[in-house]
């Protein structure tokens, strides 16, 4: 059948016939599957980066992430996080890659959406990292400001991004400023020390005059007034205070009750030993 | 696992290139970006490794991920877009915090996530086959989101109003 008198539908049909993931998927062929559930299936990599590479694919063919419906995602999200957990318990990892390429410009190869998800060790020369390049401001708030409107459309508007994007606007501008300010300002302050040496005595004489009105100015029956309700005021708050540090202390022991049983425990601080591998 | 030498927690507090937040997820523009236009997506609560995050945060990371990367198709020409997690120090991991990264890719834009594959004997393979199904069986019973904090603010509401009569009382009774 030529491919150009066929309607979507048959197209959809061929594709998925090609696609070997989808025939992996439904066990037409042999692979070294770890998982699967009605949504995906979790296989060995036969080309892995590393002993244990898993490849995470949907049992509908699509092609790139984009086309996955949310709670599908969603899914592949709690999975991966599982098998990760999975290679790490089993093959002593110390960490995972996870990855998805969308394109073949990003590194795609089959044309079926599949995560991966690497075992890594240290010192593996598996590599898969970034360089971090320097950008300017002004760049940098331009693609802020375009995917800014993309992610408003894709996941629907924030509130108080368009007045977070004047104030840094307006943080850049005061930057500007600054720096053009501090640059006369040092030409002034050496023409200005000049000039305040020989004038020294005199500001002196006249801060000492502006500070004795100032003082002066309640009366001793106001002060006394004020005083009161400051302590009063002072009383009532470090009530408050307290009572709600007493509110929060319980809700944290509530908590820490609530946390079960001597297995998880262990599995944490295997996690934490990991994590703490960051600081 | 400090809460306060975090720079993704500082980032999210400062609120510096936000794309996206909500009760769970904060997305901003990486300061040190790979490609144009990379993002860094952080769950808004600390968690050091994916492991460490409930199962409904990181369902929301991905799909929050996968919007983004829909959004750089979209408005600043992306021909592709890869998502990247490096999770723990083996794997390159740079801060304190696990995040997802959306890198943007065009072509020749130089950049390099693909890996030499290694060949393993089938030997090797099955073994590896038996010991990772045995740890993934446990998978499935997901983490749900408690919708709890409703009934909790309740009381606390209830138990303020008296507080402050009391207080007002205390302070009727001062001379």
């Amino acid at each position: 059948m030529d491919p150009s008198e066929m309607t979507p539908e048959q197209m959809a049909a061929l594709a998925k016939q090609q696609c070997i993931f989808c025939q992996i998927a439904s066990g037409k062929v042999a692979s070294k599957k770890v998982y699967e559930d009605e949504h995906v299936i979790a296989v060995l990599d036969i080309n892995p980066a590393n002993p244990g590479h898993v490849l995470l694919i949907t049992k509908e063919h699509y092609v790139v992430m984009p086309q996955i419906p949310d709670d599908v995602v969603a899914h592949i999200g709690m999975v991966t996080k599982g098998i990760s957990h999975a290679l790490l318990r089993a093959l002593k990892a110390q960490g995972t890659t996870i990855f998805v390429a969308n394109g073949v410009t990003a590194g795609q190869r089959a044309q079926h959406f599949m995560l991966h998800i690497i075992p890594r060790m240290e010192g593996d020369g598996v590599g898969i990292d970034y360089p971090e390049h320097e950008i300017s401001a002004k760049d940098y708030k331009k693609i802020l400001t375009a995917l800014r409107k993309g992610v408003a459309k894709s996941l629907g508007k924030v509130e108080g991004l368009e007045e977070e994007s004047e104030k840094e606007e307006e943080m850049i501008e005061e930057a500007e400023e600054k720096l053009e300010e501090k640059k006369e300002k040092k030409k002034e302050e050496k023409a200005e020390a000049e000039e305040e040496k020989e004038e020294q005595e005199e500001p002196e004489e006249e801060k000492e005059e502006e500070h004795i009105p100032e003082e002066e100015e309640p009366s001793e029956a106001e002060e006394e007034m004020t005083l009161e309700a400051a302590a009063k005021g002072a009383k009532a708050k470090k009530k408050k205070k307290a009572k709600k540090k007493a509110k929060k202390k319980t809700k944290k022991k509530v908590k820490k009750e609530v946390e079960p049983e001597e297995e998880i425990d262990e599995e944490r601080q295997k996690l934490d030993q990991i994590a703490n591998l960051l600081t | 696992m400090s809460k306060t030498k975090c720079e993704i927690c500082d980032l999210i507090k400062s609120k510096k290139g936000k794309l996206y937040e909500d009760k769970k997820v904060y997305a901003f523009l990486a300061l040190k970006p790979a490609t144009t236009g990379h993002v860094i997506i952080a769950s808004k609560e600390h968690y050091p490794i994916l492991e460490q995050i409930p199962d409904f945060v990181a369902a929301d990371l991905l799909v929050k991920a996968n919007k983004i990367s829909m959004a750089a198709f979209e408005t600043i020409g992306a021909e592709g877009t890869n998502i990247l997690m490096q999770n723990g120090v083996a794997a390159g991991q740079k801060h304190n915090h696990a995040v997802l990264h959306v890198i943007p890719r065009r072509e020749n834009d130089g950049l390099n996530l693909m890996w030499k594959p290694k060949q393993l004997s089938e030997e090797e393979m099955s073994t590896i086959e038996i010991t990772v199904k045995k740890e993934a069986e446990g998978i499935g019973a997901f983490e749900k989101e408690k919708e709890k904090p409703v009934e909790i603010e309740k009381p606390e509401k209830i138990e303020a109003g008296p507080e402050e009569d009391y207080l007002l009382k205390q302070l009727e009774r001062l001379p």
